[in-house]
């Protein structure tokens, strides 16, 4: 049984279609995250779930009651936002508490409950600081001491995280993690960073312009990308994807015969486009070729440190040709070197041109 | 710190700042201290002559009946136009800030009032309550009240609390508009997710967020109904009738340069700075505590 429920959400402003037709459910206990770029009204979705903005059409269902209309304080929610949204004028014990007092908590319960999360989020020592006194890191777990207090059926976060340094963020992301796994509540999430999405979801739900591109497990989207989209937007350096077409089982750009596939369906599909990822590229050994081979002309190398990324262009294409390799040890290679590789067939997606979709 | 120089003149910048200095001794520096000298001397009417006279301007001052009436009428005259426009600032503000469409219509003729001179809004009072022909005047008979404020002294002190009022808002509206904007709507928003409710939200969130606003005008306020509400009332009543609106800095006035008692008149104004600058004073050393600035 999901605790939040979407069925049919959608919103218009004005004629613009924001967010069409959403479906979705987070079971009880589940941590999704919602991962899109900026502008894709992930964040509006976020905000109607809390009741902050009006739905056009469709129902929102909380522990399977409809709360489309109710006001964002009958709702039993709480929103972490990305500025923290403190209450400047009150120290952290009033902003944390503040939610339980107008909802007229007895005192002892407050104070059992506020002491409670501070120890959870270490703030015990900076219980009668104001929000200007703290860190932004500090901040942050007090925005979020002040969403558990109040023991809500979900809590919504808003790109917590994307005010903070990087270090932080890193830091952050595991206590999220470490809250989650503790508290066992019911969460969804919004960010636009892939990174933070992948290691923090247990449902991944990749939204674009408004849609839901994919749901599915982080591994699941990233071995299975649904889209181009899903794929270039998942993983880092994002996937590759060369553009042609698929004759008896073979990839072919202007009548390049250069990949075999798995097409499953008829041999001659027109237009479409392959992706695969730059990890899943091998080298070939000079005394052996493997089968599924592509020459490959080296344009830049950069070196990561763990990671090597070299960046190539495909031999005898033109165009749509840049290819990223991703390679665990240093080569001897230098610009352009011409170098073959092999791709297995397993690690290619085939999508369609037109919709996009995954084939 | 290290000033920015173009040059090394060391005349130059001074030349620069000379008119403004120039203005500030020669309207605000030596008439002041020309007040300070005249409240302990003795003059005539025709300044040719004068003695010392010590304290004894001062005696005459605090002995007057007439000048502690004055003192009262002014605290009163003072508190309420401070308040009203305070309030009624504020309300419209508010009113404008959840106004969806033509807001800007609303915010331009709010602030119109600001722009006209005291006189002409003392003018325009006159008309609207003036007690033989003023439109309101005709609509309080509907309800049986004879508004006369040449004879009544209560009609009188209202009719000055009100035109200085209607001036004033729009100056404290326009602060509490910019006050409210940077109020970040998150606070708002984090607050009804709290479960907080409309007057809950306003009067913790929005009120203790505008304090630093607020205390600025109600300082501004009082500073402006101490002295600026001079024109108003020239205009309208000149202090009477029999005193009712004879605040401080109009009894200054009718006893300098009507009653051409300088001594006197110097002593008072003297009095009235003192007044001003501890008002001030006091509000900044136990209201500014309670001010939280972000």
């Amino acid at each position: 049984m999901a605790t939040l429920e979407l069925r049919n959400v959608t919103k218009k402003f004005k004629s613009d279609i924001v967010l069409d037709d959403i479906n979705l459910e987070i079971a009880k206990g589940e941590l999704g995250v919602l991962v899109g770029p900026s502008g894709c009204g992930k964040s509006t979705l976020l905000r109607m779930i809390a009741g902050l903005e009006p739905i056009t059409s469709g129902d929102i269902k909380l522990n399977n009651k409809v709360i489309n209309k109710k006001e964002p304080k009958d709702r039993d929610i709480a929103m972490v936002f990305q500025n923290y949204a403190l209450y400047p004028h009150m120290t952290v014990f009033e902003n944390m508490a503040y939610g339980l007092r107008i909802q007229k908590y007895k005192k002892a319960e407050i104070l059992k409950r506020v002491d409670k999360a501070a120890e959870i989020l270490e703030l015990s020592s900076y219980l009668y600081k104001t929000p200007g006194e703290l860190s932004g890191g500090q901040r942050q777990r007090v925005a979020m001491g002040r969403a558990i207090v109040r023991q809500p059926a979900v809590f919504l976060f808003d790109e917590p995280l994307s005010n903070l340094d990087s270090h932080l963020k890193v830091q952050m992301r595991r206590e999220i993690k470490r809250l989650h796994r503790e508290l066992g509540v019911t969460i969804l999430y919004v960010t636009h960073d892939q990174t933070e999405a992948m290691t923090l979801a247990e449902k991944l739900i990749v939204f674009n312009k408004g849609r839901i591109e994919q749901i599915s497990s982080p591994i699941g989207i990233y071995e299975n990308p649904a889209s181009i989209f899903v794929g270039s937007f998942i993983g880092y350096p994002s996937m590759n994807f060369l553009k042609g077409k698929i004759k008896n089982n073979k990839f072919v750009i202007s009548d390049n015969e250069l990949l075999d596939v798995n097409a499953e369906t008829s041999n001659s599909v027109e237009d479409v486009v392959i992706g695969f990822r730059p990890e899943n590229i091998y080298l070939n050994n000079d005394d052996y070729i493997n089968e599924n081979s592509l020459k490959l002309k080296v344009d830049e190398i950069e070196l990561l440190g763990s990671d090597v990324l070299i960046y190539t262009n495909v031999e005898g294409v033109l165009e749509n040709n840049k290819i990223i390799l991703r390679m665990h040890k240093l080569l001897d290679l230098k610009y352009q070197d011409i170098i073959s590789v092999n791709i297995p067939k397993k690690h290619i997606h085939i999508f369609d041109t037109n919709t996009g979709k995954s084939i | 710190m290290k000033y920015y120089t173009y040059s090394k003149n060391k005349i130059v910048p001074y030349l620069f700042i000379a008119p403004q200095i120039l203005v500030t001794i020669l309207f605000f520096i030596w008439p002041s201290m020309m007040a300070v000298w005249q409240s302990v001397q003795e003059g005539d009417p025709f300044g040719i002559s004068s003695e010392w006279a010590y304290i004894y301007n001062f005696k005459d001052v605090f002995l007057s009946k007439s000048y502690l009436h004055s003192l009262w009428i002014t605290l009163l005259y003072g508190l309420f136009v401070s308040v009203f426009a305070t309030v009624f600032g504020l309300i419209l503000a508010l009113l404008v800030c959840r106004v969806k469409r033509f807001a800007y219509i609303y915010k331009i003729l709010l602030i119109w009032p600001y722009a006209v001179a005291p006189v002409i809004a003392a003018v325009l009072f006159r008309f609207l309550l003036n007690p033989a022909i003023g439109i309101l005047t005709e609509f309080f008979s509907l309800f049986g009240y004879e508004w006369n404020y040449h004879l009544n002294q209560w009609d009188a002190f209202w009719i000055v609390v009100v035109s200085a009022v209607w001036q004033q808002i729009s100056y404290n509206f326009l602060f509490f508009l910019v006050g409210l904007r940077s109020i970040p709507k998150s606070l708002l928003e984090a607050a009804s997710i709290d479960g907080a409710s409309n007057f809950q939200r306003f009067f913790h969130i929005t009120l203790p967020l505008l304090s630093p606003t607020t205390f600025f005008l109600i300082v501004m306020n009082l500073i402006y109904s101490f002295f600026d509400t001079f024109g108003i009332i020239h205009i309208i009543t000149q202090g009477g009738p029999s005193n009712s609106t004879n605040i401080l800095v109009y009894k200054v006035f009718n006893d300098g340069f009507v009653g051409l008692d300088i001594g006197v008149s110097a002593a008072q104004s003297v009095i009235l700075m003192l007044i001003v600058t501890s008002c001030v004073l006091l509000q900044f050393k136990y209201v500014e505590k309670k001010v939280h600035y972000s």
